[in-house]
């Protein structure tokens, strides 16, 4: 049995960007079980998605051994975290396998909304939580400004903090010191009946899934009958081990306080739920542990297969990512304009985009997704709720008695230069001002109860333009209200585009109705005949553009008999036409139905 | 003897200056590399003789850049060496592209004598200010002077080419100078609409061009200009009957023909190839000789390009080679075929292929058909005015897969 006072569980919390995974790496490096030649650039992020991105998607550990200044080995198992609001729910479960935290923070930069957020995420599980200032070799460095801010604004305890350059590695030594000496070690009792949590999981194709977990309380080997307590599945686990560095090291027990993964000939990550409680089947301890949540997916889209015979490919590949995603939701669907495809369920923007690439980039199809919307409450008149995914389904307007909307309460830091704009954004995306603290002189934090489908969209985007990058955003979801939510429809040639129709607050509908059109009158090309775009409400027509019909295509010309040239100037026009839906006789661009994403026009 | 016709092509690249809509490869360079290239031309016909010198050669097209701008000593070099090396028909027609403004009496004759006895006129418009907008050299008068010496020549197949959809044009210079041109009763007259291509001078500039409607207007209006002295047989060119230029129907037909110079592109035994595009190469080649067996291998299909990358891979000698499939075969036979307006003979297609032409494209002939865009009469399918002016849009159907 591993002694629990060499353990140090922790995970390093910061604001996109302050160099979180490059502090990882050096901490693998330093700590010697990965020699240099063997370090990828970002040894935490395997997914080749994640390396572009710059950010964490999926939770990792990594187990390393340190030997500290007084003599002793300890073994630090470092917890990586997801970044991004999406991903709350997945960081807290992450945070609760921990004893401690460091947190990062750029000595250029400050403070930014996800310090803020994570730090207080930290906090909130009672983790240790100690700051390290990175990038202290910038010309720009300020370290004893944020070190004050620090203190002032979180109550931390700075002056001491390690003044670092992960990307030079300055200063780790005193990283690895202060992880010994500032994270608790870990007091579970190792003879108590078995309490582990769930803190992530992958499928793997030859052991089934791979469940990460830390053990609170007992003992966990091959031959334990497991049992999942929110999900009541038990399984009989046939290995256990430890992280090295994206490998796993199988290993005869863990223990209370240690961090590793098990198998069991698990087919599903839906039955390893994030959050989840493994217990022993015949001697289960007498409460889960705090914090379980069923994931749910706060963003939905139709995704289509660009050609309709791909339809079981793009069923086989969702089933795929699903196996390792459990916060992917799929259900068939079908629309009159795109065929045959899934209504599918996201934690967010960022989430679908990613799921969407892996789709195209992984399995190879071409997709056709429509905008995404959120799940909408609709109260009918006999007193029934419905769950609202996909604003075709919208009951007949008359049978409805009201409709309610997710509301999010979100944070906005921003440097004071550009608080006007910012609250201008908020107030258009139907914002609720809360109110405003001052960071410090130049920098301010604004706090808006926002409707989750306004910030959907290009909120992000908006943002970051109109505060030329400054604007850092964080939110939660609040909960639900009443809200005064209407239909728009398109109609293309006089046919309506289900796949185009989305719901809107009937105060934006007619600017929105009428982007719309403009937007669509760009992508849709010109026909043998004028193809009007209307927007409607409730049958009732409120903007309007038309495409004209085309007289002229034609390039007769063809020197010398260059068959071949000619020839591939017809491929690249077919190509173009391929790319296209056939609503009645007319042909939609793909790009037309993501076109209501983008009609933020003060970019 | 082998009696199999050929077409023969020949690439003049050279121009007084480059017109700003001209995308195709020419230039203007000096007397030394116009010397070194018909010297390279000249040892490409001897190779080539090597393999199709006993076909017999039924259309020869001289084109270009400007084939009027070499030195006449120069043409005469490589038409004789073409004579020499090549079966040329007595009823042969050869054609020459030339520009007003490069013309004078001695090149005439000499053409004459030379056994070219088409000429085709660049004219493009008869307006001044259209012609300076374009980039042209020369002005009507100018042109005047070089179609009557032709015909004084004694030549009496004569081309006039025009555009229409320029910038500056109205509908009225167009049919004044359509008018024009008709007074002057030339054999054939070929009306090409602007295309502003990706890599000309156009390209970037603000152009004054007219709208679609009236450029569609202009075309529209070409037929009762002309009237009955002339009928379209093709969708950019009209003829007086019997005049339809033979090289060009070659291309429409899918019949063999070689094409020699710089970007040539040839076809025979359902392969197409393309000489290299770049005139140093092109040169060089034919410096060092004999390679007509390994050309003919590959044309044979008795190699292949990869085993020979001196011939494609380094882009050397061919830019392009290419063994068509039979499913490239009965798309260019559409979209080559519909260019006249005789159009495609359904049996004929059936017997080259055997397959019927609504087993292969049914669907696509019933919809542009429903389009209006298409048309049948007797045993001819052929593109109507409509599917004329959207030519691109159905020939596209038939491509690829």
């Amino acid at each position: 049995m591993t002694d629990q006072s060499k353990i140090r569980n922790f995970c390093i919390v910061a604001h996109i960007d302050h160099g979180k995974s490059t502090l990882a790496d050096r901490i693998i490096e330093s700590t010697g079980l990965l020699t240099s030649r063997e370090m990828q650039a970002q040894v935490l992020d395997n997914m080749d998605l994640e390396r572009e991105r710059g950010i964490t998607i999926k939770s990792q550990a990594v187990r390393t051994v340190y030997k500290a200044k007084d003599g002793n080995e300890y073994i630090f198992n470092l917890i990586d975290t997801p970044g991004h609001v999406d991903f709350n729910y997945e960081v807290s479960r992450s945070l609760a396998a921990c004893d401690g935290a460091i947190l990062v923070v750029d000595a250029a930069q400050g403070i930014e909304a996800q310090t803020l957020a994570n730090v207080y995420l930290a906090l909130d599980h009672n983790l240790d939580v100690f700051p390290v200032i990175n990038k202290i070799d910038l010309p720009s460095a300020d370290p004893q400004r944020v070190i004050d801010e620090i203190e002032d604004v979180i109550g931390l305890e700075a002056q001491d903090a390690p003044l670092i350059s992960a990307k030079n590695g300055i200063g780790i030594d005193e990283v690895l010191e202060a992880i010994v000496h500032k994270i608790p070690a870990p007091k579970g009792d190792p003879n108590a009946p078995l309490k582990a949590l769930i803190f992530d999981s992958i499928y793997d194709s030859y052991k089934g899934v791979i469940v990460f977990c830390r053990l609170m309380d007992g003992k966990i080997s091959k031959g334990t009958n497991v049992l999942m307590m929110a999900t009541k599945a038990s399984f009989e686990v046939v290995e256990v081990g430890t992280f090295g560095a994206g490998q796993f090291f199988p290993c005869d027990e863990l223990s209370a306080g240690m961090v590793g993964y098990f198998t069991a000939s698990i087919k599903n990550v839906r039955d390893t739920a994030v959050g989840d409680t493994v217990t022993e089947a015949k001697n289960p301890c007498k409460e889960p542990l705090p914090g379980y949540k069923k994931v749910l997916s706060m963003v939905y889209c139709g995704v289509y297969p660009a050609d309709g015979a791909k339809y079981p490919d793009l069923r086989d590949a969702l089933e795929k990512l699903q196996l390792n995603d459990a916060s992917l939701n799929y259900e068939p669907e079908t629309s009159i304009a795109l065929g045959f495809g899934f209504r599918c369920g996201f934690l967010g923007l960022l989430h679908l985009e990613i799921v969407q690439e892996r789709l195209e980039r992984e399995y190879n199809l071409d997709l056709v997704t429509t905008a995404p919307g959120v799940v909408y409450h609709v109260y009918t008149t006999d007193g029934e709720m419905i769950e609202l995914t996909n604003p075709s389904n919208l009951p007949d307007p008359s049978t409805i008695d009201y409709m309610e909307e997710p509301i999010v309460s979100a944070e906005i830091m921003v440097t004071t230069e550009f608080i006007g704009s910012i609250m201008e954004l908020c107030q258009e995306r139907r914002g609720r001002y809360l109110g405003m603290e001052y960071m410090e002189e130049t920098r301010a934090l604004l706090k808006y109860e926002l409707p989750l489908n306004e910030i959907i969209y290009d909120f992000f985007d908006a943002l970051k333009s109109r505060s030329k990058g400054y604007a850092s955003f964080d939110y939660d979801l609040k909960g639900y209200e009443k809200s005064e939510l209407i239909k728009l429809d398109i109609l293309v040639n006089h046919e309506e585009v289900d796949a185009l129709s989305f719901i809107v607050h009937k105060d934006t509908a007619y600017e929105r109705g009428r982007k719309m059109c403009e937007k669509l009158k760009e992508e849709i090309p010109r026909h043998l005949f004028e193809i009007p775009i209307q927007a409607a409400v409730g049958g009732k027509i409120i903007a309007r553009e038309t495409v004209k019909a085309y007289r002229k295509d034609v390039l007769a010309k063809c020197y010398g008999g260059d068959i071949t040239r000619k020839k591939k100037l017809l491929e690249k026009q077919k190509e173009g036409k391929k790319r296209m839906r056939q609503i009645g006789n007319v042909e939609i661009p793909q790009a037309a139905f993501m076109s209501v994403l983008k009609l933020d026009d003060k970019k | 003897m082998n009696h199999k016709k050929i077409g023969i092509y020949i690439h003049i690249p050279f121009c007084v200056r480059k017109c700003n809509y001209c995308d195709f490869n020419s230039f203007d360079t000096d007397l030394e590399t116009k010397i070194n290239y018909i010297n390279a031309l000249c040892a490409e016909i001897l190779e080539y003789a090597h393999i199709f010198g006993d076909y017999s050669v039924d259309t020869v097209f001289i084109g270009g850049g400007t084939p009027s701008i070499l030195p006449v000593e120069l043409t005469r070099q490589f038409m004789d060496c073409l004579f020499k090396n090549f079966n040329i028909d007595t009823n042969a027609e050869i054609s020459m592209e030339a520009n007003p403004g490069t013309l004078d009496l001695n090149k005439i004759k000499t053409y004459k004598e030379l056994g070219i006895n088409r000429i085709s006129l660049g004219l493009q418009s008869t307006v001044s200010k259209e012609l300076k907008v374009l980039g042209r050299i020369h002005d009507y008068e100018t042109f005047l002077d070089s179609f009557r010496m032709l015909r004084e020549a004694g030549f009496k197949n004569i081309n006039i080419d025009l555009m229409n959809g320029i910038p500056e044009q109205t509908y009225d210079s167009f049919i004044k100078g359509l008018k024009m041109i008709k007074e002057l009763n030339p054999e054939h007259i070929s009306i090409y609409s602007l295309i502003v291509e990706e890599g000309t001078p156009f390209y970037n500039q603000k152009l004054n061009l007219p709208d679609e409607d009236e450029e569609r207007k202009m075309v529209h209006s070409i037929p009762l200009i002309l009237g009955d002295e002339y009928h379209q047989y093709e969708i950019s060119n009209y003829s007086k009957k019997g005049f339809e230029c033979r090289h060009n129907i070659k291309y429409w037909r899918r019949e063999e023909y070689l094409g020699l110079g710089l970007s040539a592109a040839s076809f025979i035994n359902e392969t197409r190839f393309k000489n290299t595009d770049n005139i140093r190469d092109y040169i060089s080649l034919f410096k060092k000789s004999g390679s007509s067996d390994i050309i003919k291998d590959l044309i044979d299909g008795k190699l292949t390009t990869k085993e020979n990358p001196k011939f494609y891979d380094n882009n050397i000698r061919f830019s392009e080679f290419e063994h068509l499939s039979n499913d490239d075969k009965m798309s260019e036979y559409m979209f080559l075929g519909l260019r006249m307006n005789e159009g495609i003979c359904i049996s004929e297609f059936e017997k080259t292929f055997g397959i019927s032409i609504y087993q292969k494209y049914g669907d696509k002939i019933n919809l542009h058909i429903g389009e209006g865009l298409l048309d049948i009469y007797e045993d001819h399918l052929f593109l109507t005015e409509k599917g004329r002016d959207l030519a691109n849009y159905v020939w596209s159907d038939f491509v690829g897969d």
